[in-house]
């Protein structure tokens, strides 16, 4: 029992995995480029022009991270205000992606954003309250403050902290609702950034409904990600999970699959309503028409078809393929609104591709990420129960 | 809570829904035109390309030198934007029909309800009496959510700007303003096809100056509505989108886009706390009498068990009674007949 | 498990098929009716739609190709002999009608959908029956019934000039009747019409009668007027039809649509015109039309004040020297060949003239057709724009400029004008009017006057905002002298450039005429412009002067009549071109 806690408590093996080689080359990469971010500006690091100032540190850093990060809100919504228990096992786990998701959405800010230290002042200097921006701002920072909250428990029991512990686990309700509300309100409003450019991005994604369409997509993209994470953590960090874990996952995967489904077509209801109401077929027929079809129906509507296979057939493998399929459909997504479809009418030369130095930043932003979790997963008992709260809800 | 209360805040949500419509955001009829703000007119027929207009801004906000000097008119050639460097440029154009090339001087527009100032989440941009849309550096964040909004792709941005960089525009030569001077491009122009005005003024001067060419211009002041009314307004011969400017606009500020959006925001801090307190109790519930139709499963099944157990065991006894009494009937009986036995073999030895 | 393998790729291709299926029907439902002739532009697009007279449509309409029609069947020459009569009936009086098989519109809609639908179908039929390619045949409806055609419509109107007059006219000149071999009057005793007997009683252009579409005025002569479509190519086509018959070689006119209304046939036919027509030939249409006419008001003289006329002075009008500048008589009498102001634009305005008064006709700066909108037309042209741009419509109370054409009576000939303006028309008034027009026209000096060439400054330094640059030293006297030069034989110009001081104003404006006009500098604030708009003067300066140089298109050009050294007209952009850097 004391080894167990020892080695729960460093981790313990060797220092030198694959993993760990692989990953510090790239935090050293990602080290460099901070370097030069801030000694020689964006431009030294980034392809963005006047033209395109948002490149893919905002789609996917900011868009797709938030999107992806959804898992926190929506499976603790699933567990504890629809009360289906049965899903506990995948709540610590979400927890934990959506906590990292948004810091690591933070962390790149600083990257992207030209004066990141004043990052606080649209909170507490001046508020650009007709802003959207502001709107999302507010709620990242609330909401990560929520899942911060949400998570300390783990940490707390990894360190032995009782009282503090119970305390924060009683709020759990309360955290909950709070996390569904600035959920609801930040991933529709990264949504409505895109409202007040009608001119720039082409009609097939531009609606007056896009709020709505990024929050739907979220919940989706939320489950997706439970399912894809868990699935990661099945291959990579099995020994961490106890049975009760195990056994539990088999229900998450499939009950999430059968929802994720339900949403998906939803979501493929509500996008065809999109068009009808803007009378926007004849777009359809254009070569941002065939790509539009492409991301509805094959990251859309062939994912959702798929989930509901695999929840009918319990083929296990299938949802796990699937999800992949529907996380590569939210990255396409959010991609196609921020970068492909926006200043679709400018000339070709005026439009924007990533710069290496971007993707590295993004690379090494994830991979920080990465490093993370499998500290905290190793260490902290986020996938077995500790052995002194038996029953931590 | 109780079924009354919780209908009861559902109806109350469902009110606060109805008059939240109520909110909207300015839209192209209040916005009241700011007539006494500046704002200058650009008459494209009067433009010949020279640049002084590119030179004096360089000048006056002591921007750097182009590589090209202003006198190369060759640049004209090249569609350009403005830049970190350039806050205004002219472009070369040649509508069909039209015997000579026409020319455009582009600028920040300084709209009256500007785009950029309602996208910035620090307040950073603000519409002043003057008629100038500034810009404060001094908190700007540097998001860049302002170049996404404009319409007319204005704001620039100083990307080789490690630490301290700035969204860069027109400023509408506002300290040449305060003191009662002209904006330095303007008063460049040796052609007049800049004049600052008094919006009111401006728009009447570019209405006489249609009416009184009939067939030169085209018949709409370019700026007048567009996106809400900006004070930097253009009259042109040719049409408006052969000098490359947007014609499907529209008339709507872009403030009005994005409220819809932000009106939401109060009704899911009002509804989604009953929404899903509501499905929670809903739950709760369900659970609660599962709990309860489980116990009472359980009791009476005990109850069921142990009155069969009963019935049985009084069974049970009474046929060991039965057996016990027989056996000891059983018993008497060989006892009687062996005492009668040994009775009988006794009386004989006598 | 195998079993449940094979269901997945089985249920995606399920999904695939069911994908590109719609995708299909989406595109044939969006796209465009898949094309059957080429694309790109015709001339001869005709969209048959007269089904609707009868009720509302139920198919889309007709997309028929003339021209495709008639060269498939002149194609096909020995078994289609009858040509044009193979669907346009001859009639009785042997003319071939211009209905599809039918003489005139029957009564059922019915009737008139079977006559297209055997004519047309029955024909495609009987060619594809032959082994010939051939249109669409039944259960093809939306093959013709395709509502809108792929091609674009490049189909022009065609105007009757008086080149092509000309070569109409010359080819009938050998007749007795040159005249009425085209134009006809109406007779109402005989309820039809006739060749008009001489060049005086043609009523003038077909438009004059024949309009837009079938008139039909009760009580009227004639009641029924065909429109003009049927009624010239009734007469045009089939008489180029006639004349081609008459064997080949004979020169004839086109028979085709695009042969007329093509826009590329239309520049042959221009091309055509001027090759035919010698350089001298008179292309004046003879009508016994007078060379000059007085336009007189016919305002009845006014009672209780004889021999006073109150209205403006006659205008004496060449007409002779003006019939060269329009295209046809019909560029100006529009309507009809008869006066102006006979019954139409009466000086109060008349419902016959559309309430056009007699002044707004003459003097509408909007229509195509007043003189004044005539004049401003030739004010654009190069040689006069440069001055002419600028120059603001004169207003009504401007007296000289009414005065180039409203010209005074001789006093001799004033008291005899009341009368004369009262009497109806009539052969005598009109010759009188010629020669009361022919007295005042004959006196009238026409030709640009200028100041003494010693009044007209030679150079004038404008050294009024030198800062920058020094003063810029402008040839005056030059380019006052090579304008003049250059309007030397301009008609218009002439005519109206009476007056010494008149060519001045072009650039000394909003002055009277004066041998020393008002210094630039007083009217336009050196400051900036003033509040009404008035330039300032440093943009008036520019502006007058670059906006002269690129309204006759002469920046950067120098003129062949120069003398040799002269520097070519600086470019806008050109500073130094016209004002020397100031000395630091």
């Amino acid at each position: 029992m004391s080894d167990h806690a020892a080695t729960a408590k460093t981790g313990g093996g060797a220092l030198f995995t694959p993993f760990n080689i692989i990953a510090g080359v790239i935090v050293l990469i990602g080290l460099g480029l901070t370097v030069m971010r801030f000694t020689g500006g964006l431009a030294a690091v980034t392809n963005l022009t006047d033209y395109n100032p948002w490149g893919i540190w905002i789609a996917f850093d900011l868009l797709c991270g938030v999107a992806l990060a959804a898992g926190g809100y929506t499976t603790s919504a699933a567990c504890y205000i629809f009360g289906l228990k049965r899903y506990h096992g995948a709540v610590r786990p979400a927890i934990l992606t959506a906590f990292l998701g948004y810091s690591l959405v933070v962390f790149a800010l600083h990257y992207d954003v030209g004066r990141p230290w004043r990052l606080p002042f649209p909170i507490f200097l001046q508020q650009g309250t007709t802003s959207i921006l502001f709107e999302v701002g507010l709620c990242v920072f609330i909401y990560l403050t929520v899942l911060f909250v949400e998570f300390l428990p783990v940490a707390l029991e990894w360190q032995g902290w009782p009282r503090l512990r119970n305390l924060l686990v009683k709020l759990t309700m309360a955290l909950t609702i709070l996390g569904v509300i600035l959920s609801t309100m930040h991933q529709s409003s990264l949504g409505a950034l895109f409202l007040i450019a009608p001119s720039k991005l082409h009609p097939l994604w531009y609606s007056a409904y896009l709020p709505l369409f990024f929050f739907v997509s979220s919940i989706f993209a939320g489950l997706s990600m439970v399912i894809f994470e868990g699935s990661l953590s099945h291959r990579w960090l099995h020994h961490k999970m106890d049975q009760g874990h195990l056994d539990a996952s088999v229900q998450v995967v499939l009950g999430f699959a059968k929802a994720a489904s339900l949403v998906m077509f939803g979501y493929l209801i509500l996008k065809v309503f999109g068009l009808a109401m803007d009378n926007r077929w004849h777009y359809l027929l254009t070569g941002y028409g065939v790509w539009f079809l492409v991301e509805i129906l094959g990251f859309v509507a062939l994912p959702c078809y798929l989930y509901a296979l695999g929840a009918r057939e319990k083929n296990l493998t299938l949802i796990r393929r699937t999800s992949v399929l529907a996380v590569l459909g939210i990255v396409v997504n959010r991609f196609n609104i921020c970068l492909v479809a926006f200043n679709w009418q400018l000339s070709a030369a005026d439009r924007y591709f990533p710069s290496l130095g971007e993707i590295g930043v993004s690379v090494f932003v994830v991979t920080v990420g990465l490093i993370a979790f499998k500290f905290i997963t190793t260490r902290m008992p986020v996938f077995h129960e500790h052995p002194d709260y038996p029953d931590h809800h | 809570m109780n079924r009354r209360t919780f209908l009861g805040l559902l109806g109350a949500a469902g009110v606060s829904l109805g008059a939240s419509s109520a909110s909207h955001a300015a839209s192209a009829a209040d916005v009241k035109g700011l007539p006494d703000s500046g704002a200058v007119l650009f008459d494209a027929t009067r433009c010949i390309g020279c640049r002084k207009c590119e030179e004096a801004c360089n000048a006056v906000n002591e921007l750097p030198k182009p590589a090209a000097p202003f006198s190369d008119l060759k640049v004209l050639d090249t569609a350009r934007r403005t830049s970190d460097a350039a806050f205004t440029v002219v472009n070369t154009y040649h509508p069909a029909g039209a015997q000579a090339p026409v020319f455009r001087k582009i600028q920040c527009n300084h709209c009256l309800e500007p785009a950029c100032a309602s996208a910035c989440f620090v307040k950073a941009f603000q519409k002043n009496e003057s008629g100038a849309v500034s810009y404060d550096a001094s908190v700007c964040v540097g998001c860049r959510y302002c170049m996404i909004a404009c319409p007319f792709n204005i704001p620039t941005y100083e990307y080789n700007e490690a630490l301290a960089p700035r969204v860069r525009k027109c400023t509408f030569c506002e300290p040449r303003l305060k003191e009662g001077k002209l904006p330095a491009c303007v008063e460049a122009c040796p052609k007049e096809a800049l004049v600052f005005g008094k919006r009111r003024e401006i728009i009447h001067i570019a209405r006489a100056r249609i009416m009184d060419n009939p067939g030169k211009y085209q018949d709409h002041i370019y700026g007048e509505h567009e996106m809400g009314g900006t004070a930097w307004m253009t009259i042109s011969a040719a049409p408006f989108r052969e000098l490359g400017m947007r014609e499907d606009l529209g008339v709507e500020t872009a403030g009005s886009y994005t409220a819809g959006a932000l009106s939401a925001v109060p009704v899911v801090v009002g509804m989604w706390p009953v929404l899903l307190g509501g499905i929670y109790a809903v739950s709760k519930r369900k659970e609660r009498i599962a709990e309860e139709e489980k116990r009472e499963a359980v009791a009476e099944a005990i109850a069921r068990a142990s009155a069969e157990a009963e019935a049985k065991l009084s069974d049970e006894l009474g046929k060991a009674e039965v057996a016990n009494k027989r056996r000891i009937e059983v018993e008497v009986k060989k006892a009687l007949e062996a005492a009668a036995q040994s009775q009988t073999s006794g009386e004989d030895k006598q | 498990m195998e079993e449940r393998k094979k269901r997945i790729p089985g249920s995606l291709a399920v999904l695939a098929l069911c994908v590109i299926a719609g995708l299909s029907v989406l595109a044939v439902r969006l796209g465009h009716a898949t094309p059957q002739e080429d694309d790109g532009f015709r001339a001869d697009i005709l969209s048959i739609g007269v089904l609707k007279d009868y009720g509302p449509l139920t198919q889309p309409k007709v997309v028929f190709l003339h021209d495709k029609h008639t060269s498939a069947l002149a194609k096909l020459g020995a078994k289609y002999k009858a040509q044009c009569n193979t669907c346009h009936l001859k009639g009785k009086d042997g003319k071939t009608g211009l209905f599809f098989l039918r003489e005139a519109n029957p009564a059922a809609g019915g009737e008139l959908k079977k006559i297209y639908h055997d004519g047309c179908i029955g024909c495609h039929s009987d060619l594809a029956g032959s082994g010939l390619k051939s249109g669409p045949r039944d259960v093809e409806c939306k093959r013709c019934h395709a509502g809108e055609p792929v091609a674009k419509s490049s189909w022009k109107p065609l105007q009757v000039d008086r080149l092509l007059h000309f070569r109409h006219a010359r080819t009938q000149e050998k007749q007795t009747n040159p005249c009425g071999a085209c134009h006809h009057v109406y007779d109402p005793a005989a309820k039809k019409t006739a060749p008009a007997a001489k060049a005086e009683l043609v009523p003038g252009a077909c438009a004059y009668c024949h309009k837009a579409a079938d008139t039909v005025t009760k009580g009227g002569t004639p009641e029924k007027v065909r429109s003009l479509r049927l009624a010239s190519h009734g007469e045009c086509v089939t008489c180029h039809v006639q004349t081609a018959a008459k064997g080949a070689g004979v020169a004839t006119g086109p028979a085709t649509c695009s042969g007329c209304h093509g826009p590329l046939s239309q520049k042959d036919i221009e091309a055509h015109n001027r090759k035919q027509v010698p350089e001298n030939a008179d292309l004046r249409i003879q009508r016994k039309q007078p060379d000059q006419t007085l336009i007189l008001a016919p305002v009845p003289a006014a009672s209780g004040q004889p021999g006073k006329l109150f209205t403006m002075n006659p205008v004496p009008f060449d007409h002779r020297a003006h019939e060269a500048r329009g295209a046809s008589c019909a560029a100006c009498h529009h309507e009809t060949l008869a006066s102006c102001g006979a019954t139409c634009h009466t000086v109060a305005g008349s419902k016959d003239g559309g309430q056009v008064t007699l002044a707004q006709a003459m003097h509408s700066p909007t229509s195509d057709r007043s003189c004044v909108s005539c004049h401003a037309k030739e004010q654009k042209r190069a040689e006069c724009a440069g001055c002419h741009a600028f120059v603001k419509p004169a207003k009504a109370a401007d007296q000289a400029a009414c005065a180039a054409c409203h010209m005074a009576p001789k006093p001799e000939t004033a008291g005899a004008l009341p009368a004369l303006a009262a009497a109806p028309a009539s052969p005598a008034r009109d010759q009188e009017r010629a020669r009361l027009a022919a007295q005042l026209l004959d006196g009238r000096a026409m030709t640009t006057r200028l100041y003494p060439v010693e009044d007209i400054p030679e150079k004038v330094s404008i050294k009024a905002l030198a800062k920058d640059y020094q003063a810029a030293e402008f040839p005056h006297r030059r380019i006052v002298l090579g304008m003049a030069a250059a309007l030397k034989d301009n008609r218009l110009a002439n005519a109206f450039h009476t007056d010494e001081g008149t060519l001045c104003r072009g650039c000394h404006h909003m002055s009277p005429a004066s041998k020393t006009p008002p210094h630039c500098g007083s009217c336009h604030a050196a400051a900036g412009p003033g509040p009404d708009g008035r330039p300032g003067l440093k943009a008036a300066l520019h502006g007058q002067c670059m906006g002269c140089h690129s309204a006759m298109g002469i920046a950067g050009k120098l003129s062949k009549a120069a003398p040799a050294g002269t520097k070519p007209v600086p470019l806008n952009t050109d500073c130094t071109g016209c004002h020397q850097q100031a000395k630091k």
